[in-house]
């Protein structure tokens, strides 16, 4: 990450600390170091949580929104999160950017420390009284009713067996100008789709989204629920540049032995910026069925419940893919066939 | 289906920069509860001392709200106050033939008085709309509420410089015209009377700014008000000239002894009175340690409403 190599320049330059308190360098603190940096900016400062103003032409050069995305990716290979607000005043053009310690999504509790009281310091801010982390809070994203083609099924109850891959499935902000979501599938790791798995065997969960404009990049988020209850949450770790407009698959590999038998709803919401500098939209899809993680067990029994396993971490991958490929019988916005 | 066994620990939640071991899934999880954070008048002061850097920042977008899109920029600052003055002297001192006491010029009389009147009315007409001004900031990053009452007030004290420098300017001109100097300071009168202006003006504004944020009524209706008060007030003409049967009004206007001690301070024809200087005083006093606590108490809620009320509209 270019931000990553910046911030190691600046430190082996030996400059981190000549920064005045909007945690910019002096000018000509780090010549030759920093000369052709787009932001020579000691974001090591922005640690402290505190909030500081930068200023187009002192603090960073350019549109307020790279430096957006740049506090964006350098907070988020700290740990951390970057508040970031845009204030233009007249001819000058300033970035608020503050760093948070974590994000927390509605209805959970802190992801430091598990309490259950949080505390609200603003829309979009809270604080945890136990271990005073502050935190950026996530709504639910904003999901529109169910949108049915005439003879779709009811949902089927809950716990049936049956493919997460439901065309009648919710798109909240449906933004159809930037991209929507095509279908959610589980596959196995030869590609097959299918409806059950064994915890001991990995599977790959795959979401098409169709782009309607180049150069979209997209943030995705998947959320498993038992019930009413979430109980797994994992997101991209970074932005995925989608390229040309089209058919993208975003996919998340669970390896083997990731996931405990169970039975699990899943839900999707993939952020997508247009670069514009506007806030992202969220499109949402919500498996209203259910895909069963069914144990294959072994003669001699399932593996030992309570036993200690470490997770590694999830790999995500974003490619282009084939329209003529991608097996789905969703019918777009564009052909009138839904309400 | 029978075989599915009722799972151990099946996943954590993973948020971006806080992985942590979660809780088991069959245990009972309480509901999180979200409350608003309760600041106290000492939170407040030491949030907003330690981020005090940022009150310049802050003050300095009235000044460029204000200038933005004119042709005469920063001349304004100036342009306003002699409009007002010249105005009000026509009005008062030419159309109802009100009269300075003593040798002092009204041009002079009433530029004195408006320096400490609008002292007053605009840091309470800013703080008012300190909310609307700082909103989109407020719910972006985390700002100690109470900079922002600090930078709305700070831009009222460069309009009362003004005033300041025009009042100078104006004793120049009048020593040219009537070879007199009209200019008697009195530091510690002049200073007395900004400070309680200025201490009122704030507790009434830490009061407006939060109800505002609650109903925008309030900033109509305080423009109303500031515009009856200034008549209340013997800023236009001089306390002698009120009738006898309305002298309680000045008695009990909290803006009468300090409005008449920057007068005293600066020409010496004032007429400060200990009683109304006292209820100034106490004026001035409950509503700063009033208002502090209503504002550190109140403030946050406000910034939601207003949310609500942006998307509303």
């Amino acid at each position: 990450m270019p931000s990553l190599r910046l911030r190691e320049r600046f430190r082996r330059a030996g400059n981190s600390d000549d920064t005045d308190r909007a945690g910019a360098a002096q000018p000509g603190a780090a010549d030759g170091m920093l000369a052709s940096a787009p932001f020579p900016l000691d974001w090591e400062r922005f640690a402290d949580r505190r909030p500081r103003r930068l200023k187009r032409g002192k603090h960073f050069v350019g549109e307020p929104k790279l430096l957006h995305r740049e506090a964006r990716d350098v907070a988020e290979s700290m740990g951390k999160v970057a508040l970031v607000e845009k204030d233009a005043q007249g001819k000058w053009s300033y970035v608020w950017i503050q760093f948070v310690d974590a994000e927390v999504n509605e209805d959970e509790p802190c992801p430091r420390c598990d309490s259950h009281e949080l505390l609200k310091l603003n829309n979009e801010v809270l604080r945890c009284p136990s271990c005073d982390s502050m935190l950026a809070f996530v709504p639910h994203p904003l999901e529109m009713p169910p949108r049915r083609r005439p003879g779709d099924p009811a949902d089927a109850p809950l716990g049936e067996s049956s493919p997460i891959d439901d065309p009648s499935a919710m798109t909240g902000d449906d933004r159809g100008d930037l991209a929507e979501i095509v279908s959610t599938r589980a596959l196995r790791p030869d590609g097959t789709p299918a409806e059950a798995f064994s915890t001991d065997e990995a599977l790959t969960l795959e979401t098409i989204i169709r782009s309607y404009q180049p150069r979209l990049r997209v943030n995705t988020m998947i959320s498993a629920h038992v019930g009413d209850q979430r109980v797994f949450v994992s997101r991209e770790p970074h932005w995925s540049d989608l390229g040309k407009a089209g058919m993208h698959a975003i996919r998340v590999q669970f390896p083997a032995r990731f996931l405990r038998n169970h039975t699990f709803r899943l839900k999707v919401a993939v952020k997508v910026d247009d670069g514009s500098g506007a806030d992202p939209i969220t499109l949402v899809r919500r498996g209203s069925k259910w895909i069963v993680l069914q144990p294959e067990l072994p003669e001699d029994g399932a593996p030992p419940i309570g036993e200690p396993f470490v997770r590694p971490a999830l790999e995500w991958s974003t490619e282009s893919v084939d329209p003529e490929e991608v097996e789905t019988d969703f019918v777009s916005i564009e052909d009138g066939s839904l309400m | 289906m029978d075989s599915i066994q009722t799972p151990e620990a099946p996943t954590t939640p993973r948020l971006v920069g806080a992985p942590h071991p979660g809780p088991a899934l069959d245990a009972e999880r309480p509901e999180v509860v979200v409350r608003d954070a309760r600041d106290t008048i000492r939170s407040s002061i030491s949030h907003a001392w330690a981020e005090r850097h940022l009150a310049p920042r802050l003050g300095v977008r009235v000044l460029v709200k204000l200038v933005s899109g004119t042709k005469l920029g920063l001349s304004w600052l100036a342009i306003r106050p002699l409009m007002e003055t010249v105005g009000m002297t026509l009005i008062f001192g030419g159309l109802l033939q009100v009269s300075a006491p003593g040798p002092v010029p009204y041009f002079i009389f009433v530029l004195a008085g408006l320096t400490g009147w609008k002292l007053f009315e605009r840091t309470v007409f800013y703080l008012t709309r300190s909310f609307d001004v700082y909103r989109k900031l407020m719910k972006g990053v985390v700002l100690p509420l109470l900079l922002i009452p600090v930078a709305s007030a700070a831009f009222p004290i460069v309009e009362i410089s003004v005033y300041l420098l025009v009042f100078a300017a104006s004793i120049v001109v009048f020593y040219f015209i009537d070879g007199q100097v009209y200019l008697q300071i009195n530091t510690l009168a002049v200073l007395s009377g900004f400070a309680l202006i200025l201490g009122s003006a704030v507790g009434v504004g830490l009061w407006t700014s939060v109800l505002n944020g609650k109903a925008r009524d309030v900033r109509l209706t305080m423009r109303y008000v500031l515009q009856i008060w200034l008549f209340l007030t013997p800023v236009v003409y001089p306390l002698s000239a009120l009738p006898g049967p309305y002298e309680w009004i000045a008695a009990v206007n909290p803006m009468t002894a300090p409005i008449e001690l920057v007068k005293s301070g600066l020409l010496n024809v004032g007429d400060v009175r200990g009683d109304d200087l006292i209820v100034s005083i106490c004026f001035a006093a409950v509503m700063l340690a009033s208002g502090l606590w209503f504002y550190a108490h109140q403030a946050r809620r406000s910034i939601d409403v207003l949310g609500e009320i942006e998307e509303g509209e």
